[in-house]
C-alpha cells in the first residue's frame, strides 16, 4: 500500500513539476521514487506473513478492494522493476515534456492496482488508469502521423475492450452475487462441487476473457498491437511491452488461476487453443517483417502466447513460471528495444539494416544483443530458457497438445531471432555510427544483462524468496 | 565439475583479452585436459561412476549432476586430446580472432558437459550450449552463403533439441511426484507402448539429426563445407559423438519399450546412408565435401551398430566413435594445410605435392589409410566388430555395409592420388611450421597408436557397457 501511495502521489508532483520543462530533473526525481516503491515493495515482501500463494484465503483480509499478498507483491515488484529498466535506459530525449513522466507514473498506479487488486471494481479502475495514460503517451510524438494513428487505434480498440470486461464483471456479478474475488472464487467452487451450470457465470467469464485477451493482444485479439507498437514512439513501445503485460498478466493470472481456477473446465480448452494460437500466428507473422520493430511486436504477441500457459497450468507451478518468463522477457525486451532506438538514430526506420556492423562497434553491446535475443528465443543459460521450461513443464500432462505448439513456434523463432545476427556480426558492410553510452545506461545495461543470465543459470534464486 | 568450468571460464577470460587469447584458450584446455590425466589415472573402469558431483541446482528437481563412467571417459579423453590439437591447427590466426580461440575452448567445456551429465535437463542445456559456439565459429570464419546455411544447421539441430526436451519433461512427469531428473530415475519410468513411441521419437529425432542420420543430414554437407577448418573439425571430430552418446547413453536406456520399434529403421537408415554418401563422396570435387560424406558414411555403421545392443557392436561403435573422431580431426586439418597454401581445396586443380613435403605426404597417407579402415591403423578394430554386428543382426544388412569398405577405400585413396601425388599443377607447398607439426604427429601418433592397441580403449569402457546393456534388457524383460 506504501508503494502505491509514493508513487501516485509523486505522480501528482511529477505531472505538475514537468510541465513545459527539460526531463532531466522530473527524470530524478521519477527514479527516486521508483527506488523507494521498490524498497518499499521488497520490506512487504520480506514481512509477508503468510506465504501460501492462497494466503487471502486464510489471513489476509482484503481492504479497500486491494490485498497485498506474496503474489501481487511480486508481481509489482517486477512491474516497477521493469519500469526503472525502461526510465534507465530511454532517458535521452531531453525535449520539453516531463509530464510525460507523470503520465507514465500514473499507469505504473493502475498497474499495480492491476496486480493487488481483489475486487473487480479496482480491477477495472486499475485497467483505466494503466489504458488513459498510454493512449495519450501513444500519440505523444505529436508530429508523426504513424504515432497519432496507433494513438487513435488504441484508444478504440481499449475503450472497446474495456467495455466487454464490464459487460463480463456485470455477468459474474449476476452469477455470483459479488465482485470480490474471494466470494467468486468460493461461489463457483460451490457451483463446481453440485454440478450445476451457470450460463450467466459461463458468458461472464468468457466475455472476462475476451476483455483480458485484448489487453495482452492475444489470438484473435492481437491485430491492434503490431500498428500501436510500431507507431508509438520507442519508449512508449517498450513500457507497452513490458510493463502494460506484466500488469495485464498478473491480473489475467490472478483473476483466472486464483478467482476462477475451480472452475477451469470452462474455460480452458478456449484459452488453450487462444495460446497455441497465438504463439503459432505471431511467430510465423514475425518471420516476414523486414523491419526489427515490427518483428519485435509480432514476438511480443507470440511470447504473450507462451505466458498465457501459466494461467492453464496449477496455482503454484504457473505463478512461479510466469514471474520467471515475466522477468526474462522483460530483462531481454528492454535491452533489445534499447539497440533499436540507438542503431536507428533520429530516424524512425527500423529496419534490420541498422544494425550492420553493430559487431564491430563494441564487444559489450554485441554481447547483450546475443544474451538478449537467445533469452528472447529460449537457449538454456538465460532467463528465457528457465520460463520456458518452467511454462512447458507446467502444462505437459493437461495439454500436451499445447506443448507442441509452442515448440514449434520456438523452433521458428529462432529464424527471425537469429537474423539480426546476420546484420551484426556476419554482414561485411558497416554503417553504423558509434554513440555514446551514459553511465546510468551502463549501469541499467548491465543490470538487464545481470538479470538474465543470473536467472538463467540459477533460476532458484528467484524462489529463494519463498 | 573441473572439466566443464575451466575450459568456459578460460574461454570468457580470453574473449576479452586479444593477442593473448591463443595462449590462455590453450591452456585452459591443456589444464582441463591434466585434471582429466588425474581422473584416468584413479579410475577404475568397473566402479560404476565416479567423481560424482551432485549438487540442486535449478530447483530441488533439477540438480547439477556429473559423474564419469567408462564410456563418458572414453568420449572425454577424445574431447580433451582433440581440442588441443585443434586449438594449435588454428594457431596461425594471430590477429583480430581473440573469439574464435574462445569459442574453441568455451566448446570444450559444453561438450565435457555433455559426456559427464548425469541429470536429464543439465543434459539438455549442455547440448544447447555446445551448439551456440559452433554456430557463431561457422558463421563468423565460415565461408560462401554462411549465415544461411548456419541458420539451416541451427534449426536443424533446434528443433532436434526441442523435441528432446519434450521427451525429458515428459518423462520427468512421470516421475514418483515429479520429483527428479536424474539419470536413474529418469531410467526407471515404465510408459505404456504409445507414450514410450512418442517419447523415443522426440529422444531419437534430437540424436537423428545430431548424429545425422539418413534423412535428417540435410544440414550436414553444406555445414561441413563452409565452416572453416576449425569448425568442421569440432563438428565431425567431436559434435557428431554427441549425438552417438546420446544414442546409447539416454535414448536406448529411457525407452527400451520403443526399441522394437526404432531399431529397424536406425539400421535401415544408418546403412542405406552408408552408401549413399559413399556413392555422393566418390564423384565429389571438394575435399571438404568429400570427408564431409565420408562422416556421414561412418557415422551411420556406428549407429547401425550401437542401435543392435549388444555387447560386440557397442564396444565396436565406442571404439569407432573414438576413431573417427581423430580421423575426420586429421582430415579436416591435412586439408586445411593444404588449403592454406594452395587457395584451394579443389581436387583438379591440386596435384605432386608429396613429392614437395615428404613429412606431410606421410602423414596424410597415414591419417587417409585409417580413415579407409586399414589393419594396424585405428580405424580397423572398430569397423570389424561394427561389421560384425550389422552382419549377425541381418547379413543383407551387413553384405549392404560391408561395401562401404570398398567404397571408403575408393574415395580416399582417389582424394590422396589427385592431390598428393602425379604432376604438380603449380602447387606449392612450404615446410610445415611448429604447430603444424606437433597436431599432425598427435593425430598420426593417435591412429597408430590405438591402431595397434585398441584393447585399451575398450577396456576402459567394457564394464559400462556391460552395466548399460543389462538396464536395456532389465527393462525390456520387466515389459514383456
Amino acid at each position: 500500500m506504501t508503494s502505491l501511495l509514493i508513487l501516485f502521489l509523486g505522480a501528482i508532483v511529477v505531472l505538475y513539476y514537468g510541465i513545459n520543462k527539460p526531463e532531466g530533473k522530473s527524470l530524478l526525481m521519477t527514479v527516486i521514487l521508483l527506488l523507494a516503491a521498490l524498497s518499499s515493495l521488497v520490506y512487504d515482501l520480506l514481512t509477508v506473513k503468510n506465504r501460501n500463494v492462497l494466503g487471502w484465503l486464510t489471513e489476509y483480509v482484503p481492504e479497500n478492494m486491494l490485498i497485498w499478498n506474496f503474489n501481487s507483491i511480486a508481481f509489482s515488484i517486477v512491474l516497477v522493476l521493469a519500469f526503472l529498466l525502461v526510465l534507465g535506459l530511454f532517458s535521452r530525449n531531453n525535449h520539453i515534456g516531463a509530464d510525460l513522466l507523470g503520465l507514465m507514473l500514473f499507469s505504473v498506479c493502475g498497474g499495480m492496482l492491476m496486480t493487488s487488486f481483489s475486487n473487480l471494481i479496482m480491477l477495472f479502475l486499475g485497467i483505466e488508469c494503466l489504458s488513459i495514460p498510454l493512449y495519450v503517451l501513444a500519440g505523444s510524438k505529436k508530429s508523426d502521423l504513424a504515432s497519432n494513428e496507433s494513438a487513435v487505434k488504441y484508444f478504440l480498440m481499449g475503450a472497446f475492450s474495456t467495455a466487454i470486461f464490464l459487460m463480463g464483471c456485470a455477468f459474474l456479478y449476476g452469477g455470483t452475487g459479488s465482485l470480490e474475488l474471494e466470494s467468486i472464487s468460493r461461489a463457483t467452487s460451490m457451483i463446481t462441487h453440485l454440478g450445476i451450470k451457470s450460463n450467466l457465470i459461463f458468458s461472464g467469464i468468457i466475455l472476462l476473457m475476451a476483455g483480458m485477451l485484448f489487453k495482452i493482444s492475444a489470438f484473435p485479439f492481437h491485430f491492434w498491437s503490431p500498428d500501436v507498437y510500431d507507431g508509438s514512439p520507442n519508449r512508449t513501445t517498450v513500457f507497452m511491452a513490458t510493463v502494460v503485460k506484466i500488469a495485464a498478466f498478473a491480473a489475467f493470472y490472478r483473476l483466472f488461476n486464483e478467482g476462477l481456477g475451480d472452475v477451469k473446465n470452462w474455460w480452458g480448452v478456449t484459452l488453450a487453443v487462444s495460446a497455441g494460437a497465438t504463439i503459432l500466428f505471431g511467430n510465423i507473422a514475425a518471420i516476414k517483417q523486414s523491419s526489427f520493430k515490427r518483428m519485435l511486436a509480432y514476438s511480443s504477441v507470440a511470447h504473450a502466447g507462451y505466458m498465457l500457459m501459466a494461467i492453464l497450468a496449477l496455482p503454484q507451478n504457473g505463478f512461479w513460471a510466469l514471474l520467471v518468463y515475466l522477468l526474462a522477457y522483460t530483462s531481454s525486451a528492454v535491452s533489445v528495444f534499447y539497440l533499436l532506438d540507438r542503431t536507428s538514430g533520429e530516424n524512425s526506420n527500423f529496419s534490420f539494416d541498422n544494425f550492420n556492423g553493430l559487431g564491430k562497434q563494441s564487444k559489450w553491446l554485441s554481447l547483450i544483443l546475443i544474451v538478449s535475443m537467445f533469452s528472447m528465443a529460449g537457449i538454456p543459460m538465460t532467463a528465457g530458457f528457465a520460463g520456458k521450461y518452467g511454462l512447458f513443464s507446467s502444462i505437459i500432462t493437461s495439454y500436451p497438445w499445447l506443448l507442441y505448439a509452442a515448440l514449434i513456434g520456438s523452433a521458428i523463432s529462432i529464424a527471425y531471432y537469429f537474423r539480426v545476427f546476420k546484420h551484426a556480426f556476419f554482414s561485411e558492410d558497416g554503417t553504423l555510427v558509434a554513440w555514446k553510452i551514459g553511465t546510468m545506461e551502463w549501469i541499467f545495461l548491465a543490470l538487464s544483462l545481470i538479470i538474465t543470465l543470473l536467472v538463467g543459470c540459477w533460476p532458484a534464486v528467484i524462489t529463494l524468496c519463498k | 565439475m573441473e572439466l566443464i568450468f575451466i575450459p568456459i571460464v578460460a574461454a570468457f577470460i580470453a574473449a576479452w583479452t586479444g593477442k593473448w587469447s591463443r595462449w590462455i584458450s590453450l591452456l585452459g584446455s591443456i589444464i582441463s585436459g591434466v585434471f582429466l590425466l588425474y581422473f584416468f589415472m584413479h579410475f577404475n573402469p568397473d566402479a560404476g561412476v565416479q567423481w560424482q558431483w551432485n549438487k540442486p541446482w535449478f530447483s530441488s528437481a533439477i540438480h547439477f549432476h556429473s559423474g564419469i563412467d567408462g564410456i563418458s571417459m572414453v568420449l572425454l579423453i577424445l574431447t580433451n586430446v582433440l581440442c588441443p590439437l585443434i586449438l594449435l591447427s588454428a594457431f596461425h590466426k594471430k590477429e583480430d580472432n581473440a573469439l574464435l580461440f574462445a569459442l574453441i575452448v568455451g566448446m570444450q567445456g559444453a561438450l565435457n558437459g555433455v559426456f559427464v551429465a548425469r541429470d536429464g535437463l543439465m543434459f539438455y542445456i549442455f547440448w544447447e550450449l555446445a551448439l551456440i559456439p559452433v554456430y557463431f565459429i561457422a558463421g563468423l570464419w565460415g565461408e560462401g552463403n554462411r549465415f544461411k546455411t548456419t541458420l539451416r544447421f541451427f534449426i536443424y539441430t533446434f528443433i532436434g533439441s526441442l523435441a528432446m526436451l519434450a521427451s525429458l519433461i515428459y518423462l520427468f512427469s512421470k516421475t514418483p511426484d515429479s520429483s527428479s531428473f536424474s539419470y536413474e530415475t529418469l531410467v526407471a519410468v515404465q510408459l505404456n507402448p504409445n507414450e514410450a513411441f512418442w517419447v523415443g521419437a522426440g529422444l531419437l529425432l534430437a540424436f537423428a539429426v545430431k548424429i545425422p542420420i539418413m534423412p535428417f543430414h540435410g544440414w550436414q554437407p553444406a555445414t561441413y563445407t563452409e565452416a572453416p577448418a576449425v569448425g568442421s573439425m569440432l563438428l565431425s571430430g567431436i559434435m557428431l559423438k554427441m549425438g552417438l552418446y546420446g544414442l546409447l547413453r539416454w535414448f536406448m536406456p529411457l525407452v527400451p519399450e520403443s526399441l522394437p520399434t526404432f531399431v529397424p529403421f536406425i539400421v535401415g537408415a544408418g546403412i542405406i546412408g552408408i552408401l549413399y554418401a559413399a556413392l555422393i563422396a566418390i564423384r565429389q570435387n571438394d575435399m571438404k565435401r568429400i570427408v564431409a560424406y565420408s562422416s556421414l558414411s561412418h557415422v551411420g555403421l556406428i549407429a547401425a551398430g550401437l542401435a543392435v545392443a549388444g555387447e560386440t557392436g557397442v564396444q565396436g561403435g565406442i571404439l569407432q566413435m573414438f576413431s573417427h573422431g581423430v580421423n575426420a580431426v586429421g582430415l579436416f586439418l591435412a586439408i586445411d594445410i593444404i588449403e592454406r597454401r594452395n587457395q584451394t581445396r579443389f581436387l583438379d586443380a591440386l596435384g605432386g605435392m608429396a613429392a614437395q613435403s615428404r613429412a606431410f605426404a606421410v602423414f596424410f597417407l597415414v591419417i587417409v589409410l585409417g580413415a579407409t579402415a586399414v589393419p594396424f591403423t585405428n580405424g580397423f578394430p572398430g569397423e570389424l566388430l561394427l561389421l560384425k554386428t550389422v552382419f549377425s543382426y541381418h547379413p543383407v544388412w551387413g553384405v549392404m555395409a560391408g561395401i562401404t569398405i570398398i567404397l571408403c577405400a575408393v574415395y580416399m585413396l582417389r582424394m590422396y592420388q589427385f592431390s598428393m601425388l602425379g604432376e604438380s599443377k603449380g602447387t606449392v607447398f612450404n615446410s610445415l611450421s611448429w604447430h603444424e607439426w606437433v597436431s599432425l604427429s598427435g593425430i598420426v601418433l593417435l591412429i597408430v597408436f590405438f591402431g595397434l592397441f585398441p584393447q585399451l580403449i575398450m577396456d576402459i569402457s567394457a564394464p559400462a557397457v556391460k552395466q548399460l546393456l543389462m538396464l536395456i534388457q532389465n527393462t525390456k524383460g520387466v515389459i514383456s
